[in-house]
């Protein structure tokens, strides 16, 4: 890809670099969060006290249920929690050595879509509908690059290749009504990763999309993270997903985390009675 | 394609050996559902499916496979472009509208969205009342009241709902809680079957479990038939007695549950059956990118505690 940063460090890591060595500090380090939603009248604790962090090429996964906080967690990273009413009461998101809850708008601007990435749930509130789908994907690089538009139009069609969309100069050109859901999930996920982020954080990414589908975005984003070394922070309702995509899980109720460990002990030896009650009710197709 | 999917079909048939004794409670024959003019689109394609008195028949499928126009055909909401619906022995084609209604009342449906399948300015007892008062003239007027109120206390009841809800709204109810309120309605006029479409892809996994034995359990009780919509073959695996597998219009792959969903047959069955997330963190690609990365592990893990 010719948009690779030029700020390739020691602490960038590549496919060939060990993927999890012990020593590695952690990328992304959230610690004693708290959210509110202050409504008239009322406070929601919708986060409180949560800690975790993920490394360079780990996936971590937080799992919880509809108000959990797991979204209202992931959200607050980017600080893209609606404000008011969300108000971050308390604890540190660390990344690059600052503090991610005390920069400024300006300064967190250059830090969205370049070193952190989203992918949402639903790519159709994501994506603009009145914009042609390589013209959103370039913009990430327009934006946080000086590079001209010849190079992010080449950069972009990359970007659509790489998340393996068929013909992507076609679907450079097409608006995303256009898409199927999977390939507007794919063009979000290249939206994402075309300034080449150190850290990648998705919310339900397959959650609105069809079985098989599902499958090839996992596979993408595995196969991507891979590549490039990525941390990724996946938030889903789902503990199929979470055994099968990653390294470390947290598990979420009611704006708490009540277990967090390798996904290996925590699926072999879940500590937490609320953690066995979630893997007790999952459906398994071994049922039959 | 056509012929080789209805071989499928009738040797899964026979293999599951299923046919219960007398004649199923519904039976679909040849059906076809085409939508649009010149040019139409074949929604619904050469579909026969019998559903037995007290089983729970799944149709599985992707979105935009058909298994929604199917069930608004076997409830008689839509008509077909050709063959027959089949309930209880009569063809519902050759019904009059009055005949009609009395069989709609021994099938009921349950959707998807506990949100948008109830008025939100009804009071919950007169949601459940609701088809009481459609198909029973005698429940309709202030004098079947009481009458009502106690019925609707009686079907709360049994889906495990407090019968003092009653004068309560539907936005001060959880999805789960809600969905028990649709079934509630649904049992109002002692349906025989339950057109069961997506009941809780919609919910948290724990509230789906309780609302799963929910249904599993009333099954027992009142005898039900299910026909269970779904997209979730872990959810099918659980509450199936037989699964009908859906592919553009088509069914692909009829037979015993087990049988299915263990030894698919057709090359859809089993890429949908790859495709499904497996619960346990040895399988899959991670997993396989975690092997092949020796640095990764759970020794890392005990270093990662220290260091906090």
């Amino acid at each position: 890809m010719s948009n690779d940063r030029p700020t390739t460090g020691p602490d960038r890591p590549t496919a060939d670099t060990p993927r999890r060595p012990a020593a590695q500090p952690p990328l992304l380090e959230i610690d004693g969060l708290s959210v509110d939603f202050r409504l008239e009248g009322s406070v929601v604790h919708a986060v409180q006290d949560v800690s975790l962090h993920v490394r360079a090429g780990e996936t971590l996964a937080v799992v919880g249920e509809s108000g959990s906080g797991k979204s209202a967690t992931a959200l607050s990273v980017l600080r893209l929690n609606p404000s008011p009413p969300c108000v971050y009461a308390g604890g540190e998101i660390r990344f690059g050595g600052r503090d991610l809850l005390k920069l400024s708008e300006k300064e967190l601007g250059r830090v969205r879509g370049r070193d952190i990435a989203m992918v949402f749930q639903d790519p159709m509130t994501c994506l603009d509908p009145l914009q042609r789908v390589g013209a959103q994907v370039a913009e990430v690089l327009r934006h946080h690059t000086g590079i001209s538009r010849a190079e992010a139009k080449e950069a972009a069609l990359a970007a659509l290749d790489e998340v393996g969309i068929p013909d992507p100069a076609l679907r450079y050109r097409q608006y995303p009504h256009e898409l199927s859901g999977g390939l507007r999930q794919r063009v979000m996920i290249a939206t994402a990763l075309v300034a080449r982020p150190r850290v990648l954080i998705a919310d339900e990414p397959t959650t609105a999309l069809d079985v098989t589908v599902q499958r090839q975005i996992l596979d993408l984003l595995v196969t991507l993270q891979h590549k490039h070394g990525m941390a990724v922070v996946l938030i889903t309702h789902d503990l199929a997903v979470v055994a099968e995509t990653a390294d470390r899980v947290v598990v979420m109720h009611q704006g708490r985390v009540v277990e967090t460990g390798d996904v290996l002990d925590v699926f072999d030896r879940p500590a937490d009675p609320y953690t066995r009650r979630l893997l007790a009710a999952t459906p398994r197709l071994e049922a039959a | 394609m056509s012929t080789d999917t209805t071989d499928a079909t009738d040797t899964a048939d026979a293999a599951a050996g299923a046919p219960a004794a007398g004649r199923p409670l519904l039976e679909l024959n040849g059906l076809r559902k085409e939508f649009g003019g010149r040019r139409p689109t074949v929604a619904v394609d050469d579909v026969s499916l019998d559903v037995h008195e007290g089983e729970t028949l799944a149709l599985v499928g992707e979105s935009g496979c058909g298994k929604t126009t199917l069930t608004r055909l076997l409830l008689g909401l839509l008509e077909p472009t050709a063959g027959s619906v089949r309930f209880d022995g009569q063809d519902l084609a050759a019904l009059t509208a009055s005949e009609l209604r009395g069989v709609r009342r021994r099938m009921q449906v349950v959707l998807q969205d506990p949100y948008s399948s109830m008025n939100p300015r009804m009071r919950i007892t007169d949601i459940v009342a609701e088809p009481l008062v459609t198909h029973d003239p005698e429940a309709r007027g202030r004098r079947a009241r009481a009458r009502n109120r106690e019925r609707v206390g009686e079907l709360l009841a049994a889906v495990g709902l407090d019968a003092g809800i009653q004068d309560r709204y539907p936005h001060e109810f959880s999805g789960g809680q809600r969905q028990r309120v649709s079934i509630a309605r649904a049992l109002a006029l002692h349906p025989r079957l339950l057109v069961l479409d997506e009941p809780t892809s919609a919910l948290d996994v724990s509230v789906q479990a309780t609302v799963l034995d929910l249904l599993a359990d009333l099954q027992q009780r009142l005898g039900l038939t299910y026909v269970f919509v779904s997209h979730s073959l872990a959810v099918v695996a659980q509450v199936a007695d037989r699964v009908a597998v859906m592919s553009r219009g088509s069914l692909v792959e009829v037979g015993d549950a087990t049988a299915v969903l263990r030894t698919p047959r057709h090359p859809y069955t089993r890429q949908l059956l790859d495709a499904v997330p497996v619960l346990d963190p040895r399988r899959g690609r991670r997993a396989a990118a975690r092997a092949s990365a020796p640095t990764a592990g759970p020794a890392d893990e005990a270093a990662d505690g220290a260091s906090r």
